[in-house]
């Protein structure tokens, strides 16, 4: 059976390496640790350090928090975000260096549907929204509104005005940010990191766009079992 | 040769309704019309009778002559954007044919070319009457600065409403602005039914005014008496009392209502403009409001121009990340991008 850290799986590889990420592939080797033991035992060093019994200090990734624009507001507060990437644990988020909660003015030609980015390898930016109710002139496409209802939005169409309303009662536009916008974009990550691919594509768009919802679907799912509602 | 001061000059304008409304937009700027006549312009007896007087008709070195600045209006190569520039107290302003643009010798006799900038690319020319009120406003009252250059210059395009309009011809050239300002979709409240109505000869020509078989705005309508949720309403008005144009926010996004009524049968003093968003300005064009010289079109399209000044132009793309990494975006695409008008189904089972 090969030893090789190379080919640890990956819920293995992920707790060692959010905990020192920069730990060289050699450290903690068993073999090397027990020579070290006898060393410093034989010199009359007392060595009873454990490994075991160390805390392991997790690098969790840093959640970065610009202030939005006049007007707008992050849904998904960074305490939400951190909850939400505790919950995934080491597995889900291990690799990942920063999550943003954006400003839309950040990125060029963004449109008001945008929610995230992920941004290989390892960023992914949370996009602010306007405050609901959102007004939006004409219909929106079925898919949409579908979408919005099931994540709990109210959505009203006046013909006088020809105009939708969305509003988002309770913290239900905050969850909607976070399954259809972090966890969505995690999913990209968890495809593109898996592969260890930097700066290629590892599928097809398209591929990729299912992989990432059927993630967050799952991911969904589980966490009440966690006790995070979402 | 006695020299005007400021003079717009129309060289081979065709259609007599365009050469009406450009003396109607002369009037407002207060500076003399003049037509270099080759399409039996002067013929038309509706013009005249209308206007009450002989046309003002002029020939090609008349024109050269009459004039030490004389400046090209349309799109020619190397010409400046009519935003921001400075043409001095005396100056002669052409403006050419509506499908052949101005005539080689004229050309070659201008002293400056200028043109507004299209943000379309499928509508890239202004009715030639609105063209020469937007020339006239900036060129003859230049309070205004330079068009902005900046990144996402599309992200504070306010929404835009037509409201009231009470001719077709003149509403359809104010879509046509719209259009070639950018704008992807208006707000339209018909109130006389001349867009959404049942008469098909209006419709026809109203969509030929707006160049319909190339213009892809969406066209959105909206009852007298719906609500909106907007945060600002902008009001543009011709005359009336309101911040100056220029001076006007007129750049703050889809939160932003900017609602251009059709003021040619009053104004709109007793409207309840609140219905449309929190909070209500009015903004004036500072021009005469006299019924008998109105168009539609000339006030919209002058309001439109300013707001793509305001709104600018977008800079070259950035790169939003390091090149050669990917980048996966959860965009919702919010609203169906499909031309055409919105129509209600009772219009449909009525026509």
């Amino acid at each position: 059976m090969s030893r090789s850290r190379h080919t640890d799986p990956r819920r293995v590889r992920a707790v060692r390496r959010l905990s020192s990420p920069r730990a060289h592939l050699s450290e903690g080797d068993a073999s090397g640790r027990m020579r070290v033991g006898r060393a410093l035992k034989e010199s009359g060093l007392l060595s009873t350090y454990e490994l075991e019994n160390q805390k392991h200090v997790v690098v969790w990734p840093r959640i970065v928090v610009p202030g939005p624009t006049p007007g707008f507001y992050h849904p998904a507060t960074q305490g939400r975000v951190q909850e939400i990437l505790e919950a995934l644990g080491p597995t889900g988020v291990y690799g990942l260096k920063t999550v943003k909660l954006s400003r839309h003015s950040e990125v060029d030609g963004a449109g008001p549907g945008l929610l995230a980015r992920y941004i290989s390898p390892d960023r992914i930016m949370l996009f602010e929204r306007k405050l609901p109710p959102w007004h939006y002139i004409g219909r929106l496409s079925d898919s949409i509104v579908d979408l919005f209802e099931r994540s709990g939005a109210e959505v009203c169409w006046s013909d006088e005005a020809s105009a939708t309303t969305v509003d988002w009662p309770g913290d239900t536009l905050a969850r909607f940010i976070l399954v259809e916008g972090l966890m969505h974009e995690i999913g990209h990550y968890i495809k593109q990191h898996e592969a260890r691919a930097r700066t290629r594509r590892i599928a097809r768009t398209r591929d990729h766009e299912a992989f990432a919802r059927m993630y967050a679907a799952r991911v969904k799912g589980d966490l009440p079992l966690k006790g995070i509602s979402v | 040769m006695s020299r005007n001061s400021i003079s717009l000059i129309g060289d081979g304008i065709e259609n007599p309704g365009n050469a009406l409304t450009m003396l109607h937009a002369a009037e407002m700027y207060g500076v003399t019309c003049q037509f270099r006549d080759t399409k039996g312009l002067a013929e038309s007896n509706d013009l005249v009778e209308i206007t009450g007087r002989p046309l003002g008709v002029v020939t090609e070195d008349e024109v050269a002559d009459s004039h030490s600045r004389l400046i090209a209006f349309g799109n020619l190569p190397g010409a400046k954007e009519v935003y921001g520039f400075r043409p001095g107290s005396e100056f002669g302003l052409v403006v050419g044919n509506e499908r052949r643009g101005i005539s080689h010798r004229l050309r070659s006799a201008a002293t400056d070319a200028v043109h507004v900038p299209m943000h379309s690319r499928r509508i890239d020319c202004l009715n030639v009457a609105a063209a020469s009120a937007v020339a006239l406003h900036y060129l003859v009252r230049p309070k205004a600065g330079p068009m902005l250059h900046r990144r996402n210059a599309s992200r504070r395009r306010p929404e835009l409403l037509l409201v009231g309009g009470v001719n077709h011809i003149e509403l359809g050239s104010a879509i046509r602005s719209a259009a070639a300002f950018g704008w992807n979709r208006a707000l339209i409240e018909d109130r006389e039914e001349i867009w959404f109505g049942r008469d098909r000869v209006k419709r026809s020509e109203g969509r030929a005014a707006a160049r319909r078989g190339r213009n892809r705005i969406r066209l959105v309508p909206s009852s007298a008496d719906a609500n909106h949720g907007f945060s600002k309403v902008t009001v543009i008005t011709a005359g009336g009392s309101g911040l100056p144009l220029h001076k006007s926010n007129l750049a703050r996004g889809s939160q932003q209502l900017v609602v251009i009524p059709d003021e040619s049968r009053g104004t709109f003093d007793s409207e309840a403009w609140s219905r449309l968003g929190k909070e209500v300005e009015f903004v004036s064009l500072d021009t005469p409001v006299d019924q008998s010289i109105y168009h539609y079109r000339l006030t919209a399209t002058v309001a439109m121009a300013e707001i793509a000044r305001q709104v600018g132009s977008d800079m070259r793309r950035l790169p939003v990340h390091r090149t050669g990494s990917p980048a996966y975006d959860r965009d919702l695409k919010l609203s169906s991008d499909v031309p055409g008008d919105d129509v209600w189904l009772e219009d449909l089972l009525d026509y």
